[in-house]
């Protein structure tokens, strides 16, 4: 069964910031996407701010390549089968973002609640406080 | 990382995929407060 390589996307528009994580999932030559651009894949993140609160947010056809040079980094981190990734469109290249999960994948990230607005968003970021990194939030642990 | 945790719990992914998030994540305190008046100027 082919697989599909899963990455840890870091955005970090300058040093001084912290990275923003995502999962980025590459298309690769899926069986029946060969007419389509394998460099394209589709970015699991969330977006918002530790004052507003975060949503989840799938991008079809993210395409690491055009992003500005120097703010992201990819890193393989595994692979998945096929059949559990499959979630751009098969017809077109076109860009989208939507929060509807159309695999495997996002679907588990549908059942983690994004981080919710932070009580104090300028303290450091520990486990407990939400930090812009996202669905990689730890749990909040009970004391 | 929870979500890597439970893409790994789930088995989707292999168990090494924490390390290696966990090795990319910043410091507690990096990147968070305000910068000082004039920091973008020195």
């Amino acid at each position: 069964m082919s697989k599909q390589t899963v990455h840890l996307a870091i955005f970090r528009p300058n040093s001084r910031q912290r990275g923003h994580f995502g999962i980025y999932i590459h298309r690769s030559s899926s069986p029946g996407h060969h007419h389509l651009n394998p460099d394209h894949g589709t970015l699991i993140n969330v977006v918002g701010a530790p004052m507003i609160g975060f949503r989840l947010q799938f991008k079809r056809n993210f395409a690491p390549s055009e992003e500005a040079t120097g703010t992201l980094t990819i890193v393989p981190i595994g692979s998945v089968d096929q059949e559990n990734a499959v979630s751009d469109d098969a017809a077109n290249d076109d860009k989208s973002e939507d929060d509807s999960p159309r695999s495997k994948p996002e679907i588990i990230a549908c059942q983690l609640s994004p981080p919710r607005i932070s009580e104090n968003f300028m303290a450091p970021v520990n486990d407990v406080s939400l930090s812009s990194t996202g669905i990689f939030r730890e749990p909040i642990e009970e004391s | 990382m929870d979500y890597v945790r439970r893409l790994v719990d789930l088995k989707l992914i292999e168990e090494a995929a924490i390390d290696v998030v966990q090795s990319k994540r910043d410091p507690p305190g990096f990147g968070i407060g305000l910068q000082p008046i004039g920091a973008w100027t020195r």
